[in-house]
């Protein structure tokens, strides 16, 4: 049996969430949804099955603040489960605050929901008008963008091209792997929105080729002190070594690591070595064959707050193959 | 969409309600079996006729069922608790539109019948089943049990469980702790005991005797399913590809309790599980759809059924414990009479 696909749309408070998800809806695409949104708000809604869902989030592994999951969405997807066939798609809506971590964990960390649903996607719909004053003063309408796999930047029409120009850059530096697309009234093919696959680790990519940065990594520092530190590494590395590393690194530091993910190139092995991580959880696969001819690189991002780049490009060199461990 | 003999098994009665089976229950008299379906309607089936009524009780789908004298409560996606008679007729006792009913309770004497409706347990009192909400609860109820007898209902929530001893309107709960998220809720035959199952993989004890409480360990997955021997000293669980059983007598040194394993099953999680009512027997459905007769006393399983379906939903005893019923989440549905 297939796993259903749930789309998860995120964004602030009166960006355009509501307008997005109705146009959707509205679209003659043959698919049925479920739809779950936090509250029914003054904008309607027009579905059949429709879940009002309030957010609980939960502390998982003895109250581990980075471990949560929700509660609500567990439950409400458990019970439609029982309505299996009235619908072949999810669409989620969250609150303008909702934490995007808990939700991908949810399905992560859930067998129930993992046996049943996948997560396709994360859209945030960021208001490009006042996504300058929502950033400046929540740290929330950053986190809603480090997680996303497709950014809305939506209301463009609203802002000059030079402010949305620095809407964009911020964006790409703390999330280099989304795709970004810009609307003024949520007006997206949702051929863009739906079957994403965003999560699955075996398609991984990251956005444009050489969007990571230069040889040797960059970082950005910005408000809230969130960051994303970009490395690239020539020199193949020990896949054992790497696993040890990246699972002590999310012990110790998965509170302020948001997201990691990699493509990396390591010894001994005609794939490439995957990873990708949400706080403390963290998924390796192997991915694709490397061709013949390609240029071999290894390529991690770490998204967080108050990261430290000497530790991690020092952490993941010292994980060289055939090089003594120091 | 009638049960039809199975051309192998004596005694057993197969049929597909091509709807997920969220639970199935006997009458207290062992007369009709219920099974609560992802359609909205509740399949009642009477064996020594044969025959199947299906009693449209909600618009979405039965999202969970209990058995009684006054008939089988239903709890549905549409917001509606609904008792529905040994005959098909159906009454609504509540309705909540917008919200949904995920756990309803009964016990066999017929004292108490409640749902639960988000932070709220509904009971529903007196002779006309009026329906009273007590107080909110901390978050939203995971589990409602009543006890056997029927001298206390209790709730699980984030946190903890709350138990209400007797279960009146009037009565305050008793606030028993629990961290973490706390889900599906069973209490002993004697209602001596409860057992609880965590979001992180393990169950708690609360030995209500006793006054005292202890978890239980080492599952690889989410534990979803409970259930206690007709003694009331091993509680079945799920969570495992096999039997568990834990010793919770208050005898056993809690330093030295350890669990009774058996019947291996490399295929499947053992996703249903029903003690025996009168023998040292359990009934165990496993991912796969194959259901397992497990002995305590040989400590080993063999297995009595295949269902077309990816996984057991419900299992339930007779209450003499002559017949088994279960049920899936493809549809596929089975009563087995086993003495004939």
């Amino acid at each position: 049996m297939n796993a259903i696909p749930v789309t998860v749309l995120t964004g602030f408070l009166g960006a355009g969430k509501t307008t997005l998800l109705n146009r959707v809806l509205s679209e003659n695409h043959g698919r049925h949804f479920a739809v779950i949104v936090n509250e029914f708000g003054e904008i309607g809604i027009d579905n059949e099955l429709i879940v009002s869902s309030d957010e609980e989030i939960y502390l998982m592994n003895n109250g581990c603040i980075c471990c949560s999951v929700r509660g609500d969405l567990i439950r409400v997807l458990g019970g439609l489960i029982k309505r299996r066939g009235s619908f072949d798609a999810i669409l989620l809506e969250t609150t303008g605050l909702a934490d995007p971590a808990a939700i991908i964990q949810t399905f992560s960390m859930d067998e129930d929901i993992q046996d049943a649903f996948r997560l396709d996607s994360v859209t945030t719909v960021v208001d490009a008008f006042h996504f300058p004053r929502h950033m400046a003063e929540n740290r929330q309408a950053l986190e809603q963008v480090v997680y996303a796999d497709l950014v809305i930047l939506n209301k463009t029409d609203l802002v000059t091209p030079e402010a949305l120009d620095t809407i964009k850059g911020t964006v790409r530096r703390i999330n280099d792997t989304a795709e970004i697309v810009t609307a003024a009234r949520c007006e997206v093919p949702i051929a863009k929105l739906l079957d994403r696959n965003a999560f699955d680790i075996s398609r991984l990519l990251f956005g444009a080729p050489g969007s990571a940065g230069p040889a040797g990594g960059h970082s950005h520092e910005h408000d809230h002190g969130i960051q994303s530190v970009s490395l690239s590494f020539d020199a193949p590395l020990d896949p054992s070594r790497l696993g040890t590393f990246l699972n002590e690194l999310l012990r110790e530091y998965g509170q302020t690591i948001y997201r990691c993910k990699g493509i990396m190139h390591v010894s001994g092995a005609k794939q490439r070595f995957v990873f990708q991580g949400v706080h403390m959880y963290l998924e390796t696969a192997w991915g694709t064959p490397w061709e013949e001819r390609e240029k071999r690189v290894s390529r991690a991002v770490f998204i967080g707050r108050g990261l430290d780049h000497d530790m991690l490009q020092q952490g993941l060199a010292a994980c060289a193959a055939g090089e003594e461990r120091s | 969409m009638s049960f039809a003999p199975d051309k192998e098994l004596p005694g057993l009665c197969n049929t597909n309600f091509g709807a997920y089976v969220a639970g199935c229950a006997f009458s207290p008299d062992g007369a009709v079996i219920a099974y609560a379906l992802g359609d909205g309607c509740v399949a009642l089936y009477t064996p020594a006729t044969g025959e199947t009524v299906f009693a449209s009780a909600h618009q979405g789908a039965t999202l969970c069922l209990a058995g009684g004298p006054q008939g089988f409560l239903s709890g549905g996606d549409d917001g509606r608790v609904v008792l529905t008679g040994y005959d098909g007729a159906t009454r609504e006792l509540a309705a909540f539109p917008g919200q949904w009913i995920e756990h309803v309770a009964a016990c066999a004497t017929g004292k108490v019948l409640a749902a639960a409706k988000g932070k709220e347990i509904i009971l529903f009192a007196g002779d006309e089943l009026t329906p009273h909400l007590l107080p909110e609860l901390p978050s939203t109820i995971g589990g409602l049990a009543v006890s056997p007898d029927g001298r206390a209902l209790a709730a699980s929530h984030y946190d903890g469980v709350t138990l209400y001893a007797p279960p009146r309107p009037e009565t305050q709960g008793n606030r028993l702790e629990g961290a973490g998220s706390n889900l599906i809720l069973v209490f002993s035959p004697d209602g001596g005991k409860m057992a609880c199952a965590t979001q992180d993989k393990s169950v708690r004890v609360y030995d209500l005797d006793q006054a005292a409480g202890y978890m239980l360990e080492g599952y690889p997955t989410k534990v979803r399913c409970l259930s206690f021997s007709h003694e009331g000293d091993m509680l079945w669980t799920g969570g495992e590809q096999a039997f568990v059983g834990w010793p919770v007598s208050a005898a056993v040194d809690p330093s030295a309790r350890e669990a009774t394993v058996f019947g291996a099953f490399e295929h499947g999680l053992l996703g249903a599980v029903a003690a025996h009512p009168v023998l040292p027997l359990v009934a165990g459905g496993f991912d796969g759809g194959i259901v397992f007769l497990g002995s305590l006393e040989h400590k080993n399983a063999a297995p009595l059924l295949l269902l077309e379906s990816r996984k057991v939903t419900c299992l339930t005893w007779s209450p003499d414990g002559r017949q088994l019923a279960g049920g899936t989440d493809g549809g596929a549905a089975f009563f087995l009479d086993l003495v004939g």
